[in-house]
């Protein structure tokens, strides 16, 4: 593990960034979510290098600064999916396929989208996700459970529509 | 057991980091750079407060961190030295909420705030009129004003279910009605509620007008349908993406967002008000920042501009912004005051340049750290929660 911050930025800053896209759904709010928690790392380095996990203390800064900053930006009405922040990728289209999945999760209220990051990507159980979040065990499952309604609804709507269409 | 959905999310979370575009060039410099701006803020508040403490003494004249300036600016003061008789110290909430946002002043000292955790509160004074009963314990909804009523809404199901409750007395919640959509956006006109739903498919938003009515059905207004709520019972056409006319704070935004950099000009928005049917067109006097129904804020070559919608009462400023930035202006409910805020492209770090409130009636301006909400800038935490509170500035 790289000892001091300069280092670890350039270890890790590929994986962050890419955490950052998933959890964000934009490689501009990607770059942006890892810039600002490493930023805040970087006041704490020997502190938190001391506990021997900054990337655990990094995605933790992200996934919650994703929550906050969210709520920020929705007050200055900002624009869903602009044109320019678009980003393509057939590998990412061949695994979303076509359900749409990945399409469904950016639309998603971002504490749900965390909350089914934690929980689908990092593997989290409920418990620890609440740990991160700073809530109830409750509320994870309340918000998984309603993101996942919303993704059942667009895969069945997208069975339906792929049924029609091969008929 | 895992079902489908779960499988097929994790594999499409997977595939997504895998896929995710290769971090930019200038990535370490910039973590550097936001760590040196992080700095110089946390600086910058210490000494603002030591200064804000020593005003209050009456001994000196507070001034901002000299990168918050435009160029030209001159001297500029904080908000709380020019406008003192606004600034209000807010009583922690009961219960442990230390952290809140003050999203509303209602007037005569109340405020409708928001804590980290949990529902909205009403702060009368140092009474605390918690909502907890009506709002689920962990409501993920939206929060709006109208003007009688906090209006919210929470997706249930298929569709948005929205509540009003008056704000000025203890009346009850009521369930206005259910509407089949992402988003609501709800305006008040005498005993009638009128609400826009809008719903995403792809990148493109269709947004529907409904009458509401406690008890009864919503009734579609056809005559409302492609336009967005923004200001009151005012709405544009044509926006990509809801704006909520009690969602804070009223501001106009066009098509596409990123015409808010300075070089890009926004153009001439044409209101429509959902209940009357009458429309309206801001008059043009330079280059638009934002509008409200009320008043423009533009540039001229980047000098700062503000004007009412009829044209009249032209402010042209000294103030310069840098045509680079990208600007944004916020009104508050009359008009009166206008939030300019500048920010480096997105392209970097999207770091907030400069912020500065007007007062259009008397020319006064002052720098302000936090943003403006309904007829409130939170000013943040100083040995309390202080709020810039403009309905006592009227």
């Amino acid at each position: 593990m790289a000892d001091d911050f300069e280092s670890f930025v350039r270890d890790r800053m590929n994986a962050l960034v890419r955490y950052g896209y998933v959890l964000s759904g934009n490689p501009h709010d990607a770059a942006d979510l890892a810039q600002e928690a490493l930023a805040r790392l970087g006041e704490r380095w020997r502190r938190v290098h001391a506990r021997g996990d900054p990337e655990a203390y990094v995605r933790t800064t992200m996934a919650r600064l994703h929550i906050s900053w969210w709520r920020r930006r929705r007050r200055e009405h900002p624009v869903r999916n602009l044109p320019e922040e678009s980003y393509d990728d057939s590998g990412l289209r061949a695994a979303d396929g076509d359900m749409g999945l990945w399409q469904a999760v950016g639309e998603l209220p971002p504490r749900q989208r965390v909350v089914l990051v934690l929980r689908y990507f990092e593997q989290l159980t409920d418990e620890e996700i609440a740990d991160e979040l700073g809530v109830t065990r409750v509320t994870v499952r309340t918000q998984a459970s309603r993101a996942l309604e919303k993704l059942r609804r667009v895969e069945n709507f997208r069975v339906a529509e792929l049924s029609g269409r091969l008929c | 057991m895992r079902t489908d959905v779960e499988n097929d999310l994790t594999r499409t979370l997977r595939a997504a980091f895998a896929s995710a575009p290769p971090v930019a060039p200038g990535f370490p410099e910039t973590v550097t750079r936001r760590r040196g701006q992080r700095r110089r803020r946390r600086a910058a508040a210490i000494t603002g407060l030591a200064a804000v403490l020593l005003a209050i003494t009456g001994v000196v004249t507070v001034r901002p961190a000299a990168e918050s300036l435009p160029a030209d600016a001159g001297p500029v003061r904080d908000v709380r030295a020019v406008w003192p008789e606004a600034v209000v110290t807010l009583p922690p909430l009961t219960g442990g909420d230390v952290r809140y946002q003050v999203e509303a002043a209602l007037g005569d000292g109340v405020y409708l705030v928001r804590p980290e955790r949990g529902a909205p509160v009403l702060l009368d004074g140092a009474k605390v009129r918690r909502l907890d009963g009506i709002f689920p314990a962990d409501w993920p909804g939206d929060l709006g004003i109208t003007a009688n009523h906090i209006v919210w809404s929470m997706a249930t199901g298929d569709g948005v279910d929205v509540y009003v409750q008056p704000w000025r007395d203890d009346g009850p919640a009521v369930h206005l009605g259910r509407l089949p959509a992402m988003d609501v956006a709800v305006t008040e006109s005498g005993d009638a509620f009128y609400a826009v739903g809008s719903t995403k498919s792809g990148n493109l938003w269709t947004h529907r007008l409904y009458r509401l009515a406690a008890g009864q059905e919503p009734v579609p207004v056809a005559a409302g349908d492609g336009y967005v709520l923004v200001d009151g019972p005012w709405a544009v056409s044509g926006v990509p993406q809801p704006g909520a006319a009690n969602r804070l704070p009223r501001v106009w935004e066009p098509y596409p967002s990123l015409a808010s950099v300075l070089t890009a000009p926004r153009s001439v928005p044409t209101y429509r008000n959902v209940v009357t049917g009458q429309t309206a067109t801001p008059v043009s006097r330079a280059s638009i920042i934002s509008c409200a129904v009320a008043a423009c804020a533009g540039h001229d070559g980047g000098a700062v501009v503000f004007w009412d919608a009829t044209g009249a009462n032209e402010v042209r400023t000294g103030f310069t912004l840098d045509l680079r930035d990208r600007a944004d202006a916020f009104f508050d409910t009359s008009g009166r005051f206008v939030q300019v805020t500048t920010r480096t492209p997105r392209e970097s770090t999207s770091t907030t340049t400069g912020s500065h409130l007007w007062d259009r009636t008397t020319g006064a301006v002052a720098t302000v750290r936090g943003e403006m909400a309904y007829d409130v800038i939170d000013l943040g935490f100083d040995g309390g929660k202080t709020v810039l509170d403009l309905t006592r500035i009227r």
